[in-house]
């Protein structure tokens, strides 16, 4: 037995699985939680456990149906109180679609985290070995301590940054990219500076509502979601770290104060 | 001879037993035991090292999401219009969230500030190792040392 390695190549209950693009990850997730950023955005929950793929192919969806349907318009003039309108800017050769998708996301991905909430649960029991680094000719991704609060403040100031910090690249690429072209399409930056100058109407006038009003959710969910994983990855490295110790450091020969 | 210092986990640790094994301690005088928390409930506020808390930033999230849609929807029809009232509102909402998760976590709040202690390390050496020990373990940050002759 090699010292300081997990030995196990491939577990029936896995309690995290790596790259060095990321690890994945089995803890406990408050399945409301996960079901409510499902409704704030398809496409989050499943991101946020770790169901990539699913999770980028809901996110696809939403924008397409939402963009062709005008519904966040439609959200904007109906949280104003101008029905007419909203009912008038829909477009209904698209709108149908979204309500089916839109209530799989949010079944799909609380059911998940009840389950996958259960098997984490096993993983502990079973004490599943973790690797503390994966290492590639492409990235290092390493078991640390990180703060939960710098990710915030790097994911405040540019969605996807704070996951760079944390070393959970597939979710801050996908931020960043979005970020930055819900940013451009949103005019946001302009509104942003003509309301730093004082210019409020022209900030109002540049900005396209549509785009804006994606970006709420974003900045949210990216939030929470790395802080989350700022948190869970700092338990996984004191949890492997306790392995090691009492795997390595406990030999019975030890001559114990008597 | 016993030396206990006691650690949070961290690469601090692993380098101060490593330090230990170069300066002559063998594997087998070193013992780490770490420890098992205590606190049941999950804590509130989180350090680098007390890590826990998912459920610090859940209900601010969400709130300051909602919060922020509909600061940016009114703020069409606000004088400072939708950015100024968005970034309020999802302040606003970040704020609300915070008090709500104080006040219900008040209690274990005041726990997890109680102590931080994650691993124990006894080594056992020699009189004439005391003072290298000492200083190897001071340097890598434990939290204390203490000694049995």
């Amino acid at each position: 037995m090699r010292s300081g390695y997990p030995q196990s190549p491939k577990q029936r209950r896995p309690k995290a699985v790596g790259s060095s693009i990321a690890t994945n990850y089995l803890h406990l997730r408050n399945p409301y939680v996960i079901a409510w950023w499902s409704a704030a955005f398809p496409g989050f929950g499943h991101v946020s456990l770790g169901n990539y793929v699913i999770g980028f192919l809901l996110f696809a969806w939403e924008m397409l149906v939402n963009t062709q349907a005008s519904l966040n318009i439609g959200i904007v003039y109906s949280f104003t109180g101008r029905f007419e309108m909203a009912k008038e800017i829909v477009n209904n050769r698209w709108l149908l679609s979204y309500a089916p998708v839109w209530v799989f996301a949010i079944w799909s991905s609380y059911r998940l985290s009840v389950d996958l909430n259960k098997l984490s649960i096993l993983a502990d029991r079973n004490h599943s070995p973790i690797d503390a680094a994966y290492m590639s000719d492409f990235e290092i991704n390493i078991l640390d301590k990180r703060s939960p609060w710098v990710a915030v403040l790097w994911t405040a100031v540019t969605p996807g940054l704070g996951h760079l910090y944390t070393h959970r690249i597939p979710t801050g690429f996908f931020l960043l990219v979005w970020w930055i072209a819900m940013a451009y399409h949103s005019h946001l930056l302009q509104a942003a500076q003509y309301t730093l100058l004082g210019l409020f109407q022209q900030a109002t006038a540049v900005l396209d509502i549509e785009w804006l009003l994606y970006m709420p959710s974003l900045m949210g969910f990216a939030i929470y979601d790395v802080y989350v994983n700022a948190i869970e990855y700092n338990r996984l490295f004191e949890r492997e770290q306790a392995d090691y110790l009492t795997r390595e450091y406990q030999a019975p020969s030890f001559n114990m104060p008597k | 001879m016993h030396i206990v210092a006691s650690f949070e986990h961290s690469n601090f640790l692993e380098l101060a037993i490593s330090d230990l094994e170069q300066k002559g301690i063998e594997k087998n005088r070193i013992c780490a035991i770490p420890l098992n928390k205590m606190v049941k409930e999950r804590k509130l506020f989180d350090t680098l090292h007390r890590a826990d808390g998912q459920s610090m930033f859940d209900l601010p999230a969400i709130i300051a999401t909602i919060f922020m849609t509909l600061g940016v929807s009114w703020g069409f029809m606000w004088k400072w219009g939708p950015i100024i009232w968005g970034l309020l509102a999802f302040v606003g909402g970040l704020a609300l969230g915070l008090v709500i998760k104080y006040l219900l976590y008040k209690k274990s709040l005041k726990e997890s500030f109680r102590c931080n202690t994650e691993v124990v390390l006894i080594i056992d050496c020699k009189p004439d190792e005391v003072e290298t020990v000492e200083t190897v373990l001071f340097n890598h940050l434990a939290i204390g040392i203490g000694k049995k002759t």
